[in-house]
This record gives C-alpha cells, structure tokens and sequence, in this order.
C-alpha cells in the first residue's frame, strides 16, 4: 500500500512537471493547431463536385425516408434545372447504391471467391491461397443480419483514412520522449535523480506511464475534434446503424454500429500511440544528446521504413512490411476490410495478428526500457570502430570549414543521415509510366508530337489540312451508312478510331489562337506538366517537400544546436574566426546539406518523369504551356524548372536563416 | 602590455550587474573572488568582447578595444567552465579545431598543439574522445586550447575544479610561466589556487571591488583579526551566533574553531594566528 501511495506521488510530480514545461505546452498547441490546418485542407481539397453543406442538407433532408423515397429526390434532382443539383444527385446516389446493394456486394464478394475455388486456376487446393479464400467465403457467409441504412458517410470515411491523428501523434511522442528523458540526461538533473530512493526503476516507471498517458490524452483530444468537426461538416446520421452503411467499410467484418466503430477507431489509434511510444522510449533511454537521440530514432524508423516501402505483403518477407511501425499509418486497412497474411503457409487474420505483436512488442520494449532507465544505459561505448573511422578521416588542417565539415558529417553523425535518405529513395524507387485519362489525351498527344515547334503559320496550315482530313473521314462515314454495306456499330467502331482524334481541331485550334496571342511553340508537355505540380506532381512534391523539409530541420539542429546546448558559444565566439566567418563557413556547410537533399529528393522524380514522358522541349518557352501563360516568352521550360528549384533552395536557406537566430 | 576597465557599467534590465568598475591589468596572474551574482562571469564576458556594456569602455594598449575588430579576439585565451565540449571530437581534433578558430597557420599550430599536449600531460590521450575524459582530463584540455596562439589576454574560469593536487600543482606553475608575457584572470572559489601565484586579488560584490592587492596585503589588512581557540561542544551554538567561523575541528568533545572577529572572547583562552586568503574571503562576505 505504501508503495503503490509512493508511485502515486512520484507519478503525480512526473505528471505535473511534465506537463507544466513551457515546451510542451507549446508543441500540444502547435500540433492542435496543424491538425485544424490539416483537416480543413483535407477538407477543401478532395475535388468533390458539392460543399460539405451540401451534402449535409441533402442527408439531412432525407432523413427517416424509405429507399424509394430516396431515390425518388435523388430522380428529382437529377431532372431538375440547376446543374449543381444534378451534380449532387449524380455523385450521392452512388453512394446511395452502394449501401442499398450492400447485401447484393457481399454476394457478389463471396460469388467471386467461390468460382475462384472452382476454377481450379489454383495449383495447391490446401495451399494459402485455397485456405484464405476458404476463410474469406466463411467470415462473409457468417455475418449476421446488419442494420444497413442509408446516411451520410463521408464524415465517418475521411474520418478513418485521415492519417493526421498518427502522424501528430507520433510526433508529439518523439518530443514528449525527449523532454521527459533526453533533456533530463542533456542538463544533468538526470544523476540528481537517480541518487534519490525512488529515483531509478520506480521513476523509470512513471516517466513511461507520463509519455503513454500525455500521448493518449492528445490522441483522444484530436480525435474527438476531428469527429466533432466532421459530424458539424457532413453529419454522421443516425450513429447507430451499421458501420457497413458507410461505403468505405462495406468489407469490414464486425457486426458493429457507427458509435462502436468510432470507440474501436480511437483504441487503435491508442494502440498505434502505445506501440510508438514504447519504442521511443527505449531508444531514448540510452541517449545522452538531442542529436543522439535524432540519429537512433532514424535508424529505427528510417530501417522500418525502408522495409515499409521495399516490401509489399504478398513478399516471401512481407512480415517485415505487415508487423511494420509504420503499419500505423494503415488504421483503415484494419478494420476497412477482411485480410489475411501468409504466415508459414497460414492465412492468419491481419488485425488480431498486428494487436497481438504490437502489445508484445510495445510491452517489451517498455519493460526493457524501464530496466534500462533504472540501470543507467548509455549507448556511448568505449572507442570503437566508428572511433577509428574518425581518425582516419581527421586531417591536420587549420580550415574552418574543413573542421565544421568534420564535425557535422563525422562528428554529429550527419552522414547518416543522408546514408538513410539514400538508402529509402533507393528502396522506395518505383518506375513511373506515362498516363492517359482519355482517349483525348492519346491523340492530343500524338498531335503535339506532330507539331512539335511549328510556327503559327505551320499550325495554321496543319489545322487546315487536319480539318479537310476531318471532312473527306465524316463524309465517307455519311456516305457508307447511307449505302449501309455494314451494321452501324461496326462503321461506328471502324469511323471512331478515324474521326476521333479530329474531335480535338476546336482545341488545337484555340491553343494555336493562345500561342498567338502569348508566344511559344507547340510540343507535348505531359511530363514537363507533372515537375511543376500538376495533379499528380502536386502530391510528387508536396511528399518531397516535407521530406526535404523534416531532414533539413534535423540538419540545422546538427549544424548549430551544439553550440547554443552548452557554453561552447563563449569559447567559440571568443576566438578569431569564431563569429562572422564561422556562421558563413557553416552557412555554406547548409547550402551544401540543402543541394544534397534537393539532389536526393528530386533526382529520382526527374529521372522517372523523363523517363516516362522524354525531355522534347526542355528549351522551348515555358508560356507556351497555358497555365504558364503569364511567364515572359525568353524563358525556357529548363529555365523555369531551374527557376524553381532555385526558389525551392531558397526556401529552405530562408529557413536556415530564420533557425540561426531561433537556436 | 595593458589592459584598462574604464567606468564599465553592464546592466540587465534594471539590475545593475557591473557597476563604474574600473581596474587596470598589466601583465601576471589575477584572482577574481566573489559570491554568487557578484558580476565576475560578466567582467569575463566583458572582456572576451561576448557582451556590449551599457556605459564605459575597456581598452587595450590604450585603445578601444572596439577599435580592433576582430583582431582583438586574436590576443583572447579563453577556458571555460563547462565541460561538455564537443565530445565527438579527440583531444587532438578539439586542439586543431580552436587552432583553426583561432586563425593560426598550420605549422605554428602542429608545434603549439604537440608542445601544449606535454605540458598538460595529455599526449597519450591525444586520440582520445572528449566525450571519455574524466574531468580533469578535461580540464587540461580546455587549459591547452586556451593557452593556444600564446594569447596575451588570458581568461580561465574555475580552471582547477576537478584536478588532483598534482595536476592543480602542475597547472599553477604553467601558469606563472605563461603571466611572464600575459595577463591571465582567474575566477575561482578556492582561494588557496591563486594566493600563491597571484599578482593581485580583486574580491568583488555586486559589481564593485570590495578590495583587491597581492594576497599578502590583503591578509596583512586583517591581521590580528583572526584567532583559534578550543571550546566545548555543547558552546558551539553559543559561538557561531556571535562570530564569523571559518573553520571547525572536532577532537572528542571539544571543538577547535577558528574566528574572525574585532572582539575576541575575553572569558576563554585564545591565539592570534595569521589569516590566509580564505580569512579574507569570509571576512568580507561570511
């Protein structure tokens, strides 16, 4: 009783003192902050064709009506005058199919499966594929009966695939970690401590359950937010119907309602908290430094990632990528579906299997942790081979910057940072190939090949030629459905390949009106259209961005931490060159980290965009693009690309600059 | 070789902690003394140019030291306190990098660096990490990088802390060598590291010399002051209210203590003995 009184109180202190630090107070409001930030670009940027309020108002609208009822608004709408009805109309009722389908889905699921068995395509009838259709037929066939009604979905959908929870929450972890254990050992107290009774295991103890439950508290808080929010936008409707009302979890296999699949959603985001946290935790145990810490949470992570990434789960190691930390950003894959890995064989149901491994991992590094924390574990080691490594490539040498190079690279361990970043792009390298929407997009094409660096009165001649091509083709299709020598599907089939292409001349010609009016030259743009953050370039560089981003702000930590940490600042700042030269020296130092990481980060996109789309008109003006219409005619596409990474570079230097001051 | 404080007055916010301190150094060894918040830290500061005083200035060879930009900084030893120091880096890589800070050219820092790792005692260690110095390893290290370019202002803080008395020993008597063509300034709390190789001690508070003279002025200048005498312990409560102790020996169940006082007890025994550095110290702030 006495010691559960002392645990208590110790807690209480940890508690307490954790969670009235200055730091922490802020990051929690910070990441709140960015999560609001997140949610609304989340929301606003999903390209639906109506507002949230929309939606809202329809479902709303609809409420406690039959399935005729429905679909008869949802007719209404369609036949009504305003466009933006229709488009409602349009994009709701498949939504509202799918779940008035459900039971006919499921059939159609289980159908598949069993002509699959059927087939004989599989070659071992007891072997896993066999065995896991067989469980996949079974888990179907033995759900009950569901509560299945029509209602908003949206709301609960984003809700289970927005990742902001995971990401926030893991971050919140590292920093937390750092502040409870690493600062601790960073400004000594951590020996003040360990001479007190309890100050060992016992605080161990409660540091650990002070990081797990601050974790958990901010993960309950978002996503009561994020629920909050999100019923406020969309509706959640009636929270006790199934949750396979909701299209996105049609496949999911518990008989559970709304309400219960949001309690389940928050205890795997716990979960998912718990398992992180854990695992910070032991590594920070060890850590006598910030950037220790920095490098040991990149090899773990960095190597779980490379897994991750290099893996997929059908791989004869494809455990490594399933029982993966960075499995956690997947809480929708859990419960959104029914999956089984391969194990030895096996099918095992993939959830029960994560939870099980993800509480035995958790709980042993927590408990190693603990043990770790109360016997004073330092991974500094006596001189070792990276110690010799050292020497070797230290040089008698009175440059400033050769030493700050040393420093950074040998010293703080910088090089592997960018070793890891290597590594992950290597790993994470996937060809791109060259994609059409349409049709449309085939033959505009082929005709900007065609007309690759005409001028405009090329063009014209071309058009010209093009459109009496297009009046010879339509006359003959007039002339053969008029003698009706074949079926018209079959002239339609034959005439569509030939005609189809002339559906583009309007276009062409406005653009040629356009390269009139702006100057430029026609050539094919697909790939040019992707580097500088067209759709599916958008999300290119928004991920190499952050990376970029993430590393660098680990690079400046490691470029000017050090001296601001203890009163190396004094001493340097006492010497010669310990002032302006020395900030100009390392200034150069992260000029050189930014054009690595760029190097890094945005070779293999470039390489795979060229690859894929070729590099005709790299020097043909950029205006010639029409989203590019306001650049000036004298510079090149090149040009433009360089132009941008230039201010990319120059983004990240302003950063470094704004950090000097900061740290 | 001079070094002049003029009417130096440094203030964060309304807390004056240097306060019109002036002083001129030429070259030899002087001890700062004072208590906590007495403003030595910032004095140090002061003069290594790491802080921009409200009022007054310090000049060197007669002129500002402003004036000399950065080369002022070229004529600056400076030690430390703290020891956790790039502790990536070997004792050899920590020397050529202050060396490099420092502005020295290769040749002069390879036969500095060599000849300040003997004289510290630390050439069997010069592979070594920082990181795995003990403390008085480190010290020496943080000695030698600031005896490095043979600065002619020299500024160490604590320097003895953590040596053994060997090493203090040691450490002392390369100092004295160096005063020869050096100011060095030495904040301590033990008295005993510079009263025997300080040319002039400045005891300060609150930003202001209280004193300052060789140490045997200053010991001289409470001769008589300072007396021992035995009493029973169950007297020791008595005692301490009523006089400055600076020191107490326990034999059995007498106590032998040592007082600081213009008036002695008259009802028991005692003997005028000669005060040290310490003495001093206490006398002003104990």
């Amino acid at each position: 009783m006495k010691r559960m009184r002392n645990y208590l109180r110790l807690f209480r202190h940890e508690f307490r003192r954790t969670i009235s630090d200055e730091g922490v107070k802020r990051f929690i409001i910070c990441i709140v902050i960015m999560q609001c930030i997140a949610l609304f670009y989340w929301l606003n940027t999903k390209g639906f064709l109506y507002t949230t309020n929309d939606y809202k108002l329809f479902f709303d609208s609809i409420e406690k009506n039959n399935s005729e009822d429905i679909n008869e608004k949802l007719d209404q709408m369609l036949t009504n005058d305003n466009i933006r009805n229709q488009l409602i109309s349009f994009e709701i009722r498949k939504e509202v199919e799918n779940t008035q389908n459900y039971e006919w889905n499921i059939q159609q699921k289980i159908e598949t499966c069993k002509q699959m068995l059927q087939s004989g395509l599989l070659v071992d009838e007891d072997g896993y594929f066999a065995q896991n259709i067989r469980q996949y037929i079974r888990k179907y066939e033995d759900m009950p009966p569901l509560d299945i009604e029509v209602g908003p979905s949206k709301g609960i959908e984003l809700l289970g695939r927005f990742w902001g929870i995971d990401i926030s929450g893991f971050l919140f972890s590292v920093f937390l970690v750092f502040m409870v254990i690493v600062k601790e050992r960073e400004n000594g107290s951590f020996w003040l401590t360990r001479t007190g009774k309890l100050g060992r295991r016992q605080l161990g103890i409660c540091k650990y359950i002070v990081c797990n439950i601050l974790n958990s508290l901010l993960i309950l808080v978002m996503e009561c937010m994020d629920v909050l929010l999100l019923a406020k936008k969309y509706g959640l409707g009636r929270i006790t119907r199934a949750i396979q009302s909701v299209s996105d979890y049609q496949g999911c296999v518990f008989p559970i309602s709304i309400r219960s699949f949001l309690i389940v959603l928050l205890a795997l985001h716990l979960l998912a908290g718990y398992i992180y946290t854990s695992v910070l935790f032991c590594i920070a145990v060890g850590c006598e430094s910030l950037v220790a810490y920095i490098n040991r949470c990149l090899v773990v992570f960095g190597t779980e990632m490379v897994f991750f990434e290099s893996f997929s789960s059908n791989h004869s190691l494809g455990f490594l990528h399933d029982f993966n930390i960075w499995s956690i950003c997947d809480v929708y894959e859990w419960i959104g579906g029914y999956r089984n890995i391969n194990f030895f064989g096996l099918p095992i149901w993939y959830l029960p299997a994560y939870i099980f491994v993800g509480l035995i991992v958790s709980a042993f590094t927590g408990v190693y942790g603990i043990w770790l924390y109360g016997r004073n574990f330092s991974f500094v080691q006596t001189d070792s081979f990276f110690c010799g490594l050292c020497r070797l490539f230290s040089k008698k040498s009175v440059s400033v910057l050769w030493h700050e190079f040393y420093r950074i690279m040998v010293g703080e361990k910088l090089v592997f940072l960018f070793l890891f970043y290597l590594v992950f792009q290597i790993a994470s390298f996937k060809p791109m190939e060259e994609g059409f929407y349409s049709i449309e997009d085939i033959y505009w094409k082929q005709y900007m090949i065609e007309m690759e660096g005409y001028s405009i009165e090329q063009q014209r001649e071309f058009l010209a030629k093009e459109r009496k091509d297009y009046e010879t083709a339509t006359r003959e299709y007039q002339e053969a459905l008029e003698r009706s020598l074949e079926s018209t599907e079959m002239l339609q089939m034959k005439y569509i390949g030939e005609t189809g292409k002339y559906a583009l001349l309007d276009r062409l010609t406005q653009y040629t009106d356009y390269l009139e009016e702006h100057g430029g030259v026609p050539f094919y743009d697909g790939g040019y259209r992707i580097l500088l953050g067209d759709s599916i370039g958008q999300k290119y560089n928004q991920y190499i961005f952050v990376w970029n981003n993430v590393l660098f702000i680990i690079c400046i930590i490691y470029l000017f931490r050090r001296d601001c940490q203890t009163e190396t600042e004094m001493l340097v700042h006492t010497t010669l060159y310990g002032r302006k030269k020395l900030i100009r020296r390392r200034m150069l130092i992260g000029m050189g980290e930014i054009l690595l990481l760029m190097l890094l980060g945005y070779t293999p996109f470039f390489y795979n965009v060229f690859c894929a789309y070729g590099t005709q008109g790299l020097f043909y003006p950029i205006c010639s693009m029409e989203m590019f219409y306001w650049v000036p005619e004298y510079i090149s596409v090149i040009e433009y690309i360089i132009l941008i990474m230039m201010c990319r570079f120059l983004i990240l230097m302003a950063e470094m600059c704004c950090f000097i001051k900061r740290l | 070789m001079e070094l002049k404080i003029d009417k130096l007055v440094v203030s964060y916010g309304k807390k004056t902690v240097l306060d019109n301190f002036d002083y001129v150094f030429t070259p030899g060894i002087y001890g700062l003394l004072g208590p906590n918040g007495a403003g030595k830290t910032t004095l140090m500061k002061a003069i290594t140019d790491n802080l921009i005083p409200k009022s007054g200035e310090i000049y060197w060879e007669n002129s500002c030291i402003h004036s000399f930009g950065s080369e002022y900084r070229k004529i600056i030893g400076f030690m430390p306190q703290q020891q956790n120091i790039y502790p990536y880096f070997t004792v050899e890589n920590f020397l050529w990098y202050m060396a490099s800070l420092k502005g020295l050219k290769k040749e002069q820092a390879e036969k500095e660096i060599d000849k300040l790792l003997d004289a510290v005692h630390l050439s069997n260690e010069r592979y070594k990490k920082m990181g795995r110095l003990s403390g008085g390893m480190k010290q020496r290290a943080l000695l030698a990088q600031a005896l490095l370019g043979s600065p002619q202002i020299i500024i160490l803080d604590e320097p003895t802390v953590g040596l053994d008395p060997k090493e203090r020993i040691r450490m002392r008597n390369l100092l004295s060598k160096a005063a020869r063509n050096s100011i060095i300034l030495i904040t301590t709390h033990i008295a005993s590291d510079v009263q025997f190789i300080a040319k002039d001690i400045i005891i300060m508070n609150q930003g202001k010399i209280t004193d300052h003279g060789a140490p045997e002025k200053l010991c001289n200048n409470i001769n008589g002051l300072v007396y021992e005498m035995e009493i029973h312990e169950n007297c020791m409560e008595l005692y301490s209210s009523r006089y400055k102790i600076s020191n107490i020996y326990r034999e059995a169940e007498l106590m032998k203590i040592r007082i600081i006082t213009d008036n002695p007890p008259k009802e028991i025994a005692v003997n005028a003995v000669k005060p040290d550095l310490e003495d001093v110290y206490l006398y002003y702030f104990g």
